[in-house]
């Protein structure tokens, strides 16, 4: 499972390469005009360990 | 609720191999090594052998070897692995793949693994794969942001199995049809005189043909393991009189299919499935459950449950029987790399069959056997298969009220398809015999295919893959590259945009950044194509294709009829609304600039919030608004006219299908702000051709008419989500608005519709209480998944679809 080097948080991977994967943890709440209540800024990370 | 205590009982233990945010939900879920051990351990001793016979070996191995079990009350038997709580592994498709699998939780057999994944790794068709495309290509491919990783390394795969030749012959009879060949083949060699250009093709064949019988003979030896694993529980272990009975039962179906036609709808059902586990998941993995089933069980329902003149049986026994079958479907278990469990949030993998439409003389397609099925879906509540109903003009409305039922329970499905549509398409697009396409099913969640004993749909090379268009839109206004997510290059560079003087420079960037992610993707897949030609013949999936047998060839090689599309997957309509917002708001009332749109784009609207304001309220799409409407038809148009430009393996274009998965969700976060006033890493719109959330303001019959502008007749698909209010559905007059709302999609020839039938309330109660919900159902996208096995991030995205009242 992929770790991001900068929040070391656990993230999910989802590109074809394990050895990289998306940092999901920086999340924002949206303004009420819109439907939807969360946005996640990922980011593709290299494996670390 | 289920029909039967037996019913109840398999469903309270099932073990279900749901995937949320990546990872199985169920703790118990683990990773099989059987079936990787017995494919290497047999590759090892056919070393010099032809591929494809070191694959008929492979699988015989297997069959052979691998641990066989029958549950306790299991009406229908046979698994893909050592135990139901496994699911099982393919060390010789994706490299990446497995070694991502061997070093996650679920697998605890690593030391083996790893040995099995190392000695694969030069013989993977991902390691052949990669060899043809530079590392820069890789790399953009592996991101998953323009086009979904090709086949090689997502390993991902789906089959239309000829599940009729195998009902209507029996494997005794398909072997004696290779045998056959391969004499007649010897005989041609030895033909005087000696002709080279006549006779050599002969050698490739006679390898097929002595695989296929290697396949055959091995499938046949699997089903008697459990004849006599079914005997010797029943007489040495099982005490219950009844059991025992069945035991016996099921013991003497495995003795007679999938070896000879089945005499009944429990022989029917029982080949079937050994024929589904076979195709799908042991062979090689392919996702789907891609059927006409109430086609295909019809003869045997009708003598069983009708007629009661072979293996006589109940309405009620058959919807048992069906009820068994949903268990066991959600049951089964496979794997795929992160990208793609993520894909499929809050489900374990596609299993998507199709009932209704008409029969291939024009009768109705639609009957008892069609309600059983149905009557069992809505009894035993499981979401897993879904089911496409194909909805025809003629077709009987006590079945339509049975699809009501079904979706006003809540469950998501039968998703509907438009099935005059559908089959005009297979005969326009790819010349199938009207007769033959009349008989089509979805492949996967919303492309139909044919079915039948030849030219069925055995790769997803041949129709399958992504295009991620919001991503492509937001590269195109950065000259190609990718800031947000990857920081790389991932298109050509199509101008600073900033400097975009006119709105057809927007559209001339999008398309050269679409028209690069086209050539890359489908070359990626055709690449894959011949490699599986080549390297990972099925032979077994051959003998039962008549085509194959005939012709001598694997199933993978011989593409007899034609099936390509490619998915855009996610963000249409965000693409659409984008280009609506910077038409209009730059370019014609100039209250912008480019370069004012994409400073707030790159701050993710933050000291923006009133020109993104500005943006979220330009024209919608889904409104009945002529303005977007007809940049959406342009939008569509042009990425129809782009797949046009390409050749595939098999001959010709590939139609695009708007579809989305779960990648609207999965793509959200990958994607940065754009100019439809979405903020960076907010979701994408959930369908093909679905409003963005919350953005169809005007009703239920603007959605249509929106949707009805757009030429789909140059789609494979269009899937188009509708979230309905549950009291209107469930009042008195529910069905008769549903039924005319039907019609009205009916006569504006529309592709697709599915519902959601159920209240925010309720979802928000689920999410604070998810212990309460165990059974709630929510429709995703080609599919559907329980509620509580959502992510937070996704539920949200569900409840935020506008829910619409016929009765307004």
């Amino acid at each position: 499972m992929a770790t991001c080097k900068d929040c070391k948080h656990i993230t999910p991977s989802p590109t074809g390469d394990p050895s990289k994967g998306v940092c999901i943890q920086q999340r924002s709440e949206l303004p009420k005009t819109q439907k939807t209540t969360m946005a996640i800024k990922g980011k593709m990370v290299k494996k670390v360990g | 609720m289920a029909t039967t205590e037996r019913t109840k009982r398999l469903k309270a233990r099932c073990r279900y191999k749901h995937v949320a945010g990546g990872e199985y939900v169920d703790p118990a879920v683990r990773a099989g090594v059987e079936r990787a051990r017995y494919v290497t351990e047999a590759h090892k001793q056919c070393v010099g052998e032809p591929v494809c016979m070191q694959r008929a070996k492979g699988l015989e191995n297997i069959l052979k070897k691998m641990t066989v079990h029958i549950q306790d009350d299991e009406l229908i038997v046979g698994a893909n692995t050592e135990h139901p709580d496994y699911f099982p592994m393919y060390p010789e498709l994706s490299y990446f793949a497995t070694i991502d699998m061997v070093e996650s939780p679920y697998c605890h057999h690593k030391e083996e693994m790893r040995e099995i994944a190392e000695y694969w790794r030069p013989y993977t068709i991902q390691r052949k794969g990669e060899a043809y495309f530079t590392q820069e290509e890789l790399d953009i491919m592996y991101s998953a942001t323009t086009v979904q990783p090709p086949m090689f390394v997502t390993a991902f795969s789906s089959i239309m199995p000829n599940y009729e030749s195998v009902l209507e012959d029996g494997l005794e009879k398909r072997l004696e049809m290779v045998e056959a060949k391969i004499a007649e083949a010897d005989a041609e060699m030895r033909q005087s005189p000696w002709i080279a250009k006549d006779k050599l093709a002969f050698l490739d064949k006679i390898d097929q043909w002595k695989a296929m019988a290697v396949a055959l003979k091995a499938v046949m030896a699997w089903a008697q393991r459990y004849s006599r694993l079914a005997k010797i529980i029943a007489e040495n272990y099982e005490t219950d009189d009844t059991r025992r009975d069945e035991l016996l039962d099921i013991s003497d179906i495995c003795r007679h299919v999938p070896a000879k036609a089945p005499r009944g709808l429990r022989d029917a059902m029982q080949s079937k499935w050994f024929t589904y586990l076979l195709c799908h998941s042991i062979e090689r993995y392919s996702s789907g459950y891609g059927q006409k089933e109430d086609k295909i069980l019809w003869p045997f329902y009708k003598a069983s449950v009708i007629d009661k003149t072979v293996q006589p049986m109940t309405r009620e026994e058959a919807v048992e029987l069906f009820e068994c079958e949903r268990l066991k479907v959600s049951e089964h278990g496979s794997t795929k790399g992160r990208q793609l469990r993520e894909f499929f949030a809050g489900a374990n993998d596609l299993f998507i069959l199709t009932l209704g439409g008409i029969n291939a003389d024009g009768s109705d397609g639609s009957n008892d056997c069609t309600d059983a099925i149905l009557d069992a879906t809505e009894s035993i509540v499981t979401t897993e298969p879904s089911i496409a109903f194909r909805w025809n003009k003629s077709g009987r409305v006590e079945t339509k009220r049975r699809v009501f039922n079904c979706i006003k329970t809540g469950l998501g499905f039968p998703s509907i398809k438009n099935d005059e549509k559908n089959t005009e398409q297979l005969v326009k697009y790819f010349n199938v015999p009207e007769e033959k396409a009349r008989e089509w099913a979805l492949v996967l969640c919303m492309s139909p295919g044919v079915t039948g004993r030849r030219g069925t749909q055995k790769t997803r090379s041949e129709g399958g893959s992504d295009l991620y268009p919001a991503k492509l839109l937001e590269i195109a206004l950065n000259d190609g590259f990718d800031g947000f997510f990857t920081d790389m290059q991932l298109g050509p560079n199509t101008g600073d945009a900033k400097k975009f003087k006119k709105m057809e420079d927007v559209w001339d960037a999008l398309k050269m950044q679409s028209r690069f992610a086209i050539d890359l993707t489908i070359r990626s897949k055709d690449v894959g194509r011949v490699l599986e030609g080549k390297y990972l013949c099925c032979p077994f999936i051959s003998s039962i294709d008549d085509g194959c047998v005939e012709k001598g060839m694997d199933a993978n090689e011989l593409a007899e009829i034609p099936n390509p599309w490619h998915n855009l997957i996610g963000g249409n309509i965000v693409v659409v609304d984008s280009l609506a917002a910077i038409q209009k708001l730059i370019f014609e009332d100039k209250k912008y600039t480019m370069e004012e749109l994409l400073t707030a784009l790159a701050n993710n609207w933050e000291g923006h919030e009133e020109m993104r304001l500005d943006f979220w309220n330009a024209p919608k799409f889904g409104n009945d608004d002529p303005y977007v409407d007809e940049i959406a038809q342009r939008y569509y148009d042009m990425m129809a006219d782009e797949f046009k430009r390409v050749r595939t393996y098999s001959g010709t274009y590939p139609l695009p299908l708007g579809q989305s998965v779960a990648g609207y969700i999965v793509n959200g976060p990958k994607t940065g702000a754009t100019p439809n006033g979405r903020h960076a890493g907010e979701a994408l719109d959930d369908g093909g051709i679905s409003p963005y959330m919350g953005c169809d303001r005007k009703g239920p019959t603007a959605v249509l008419k929106s949707v009805a502008k757009i030429d789909t007749t140059k789609y494979k698909g269009m899937l188009l989500n509708q979230r309905m209010a549950p009291e209107m559905m469930s009042s008195d007059a529910g069905f008769d608005l549903w039924l005319s709302y039907m019609d009205a999609w009916h006569s504006m020839n529309i592709d697709h519709v599915q519902f959601n039938v159920i209240s925010s309330d309720d979802m928000r109660q689920a999410q604070k209480e998810p212990e309460k919900f165990p059974d709630t159902i929510v429709r995703v996208a080609g599919y559907s998944a329980k509620f509580i096995d959502l992510a937070r991030y996704s539920q949200d995205t569900i409840i935020a679809r506008t829910e619409h009242d016929l009765r307004n």
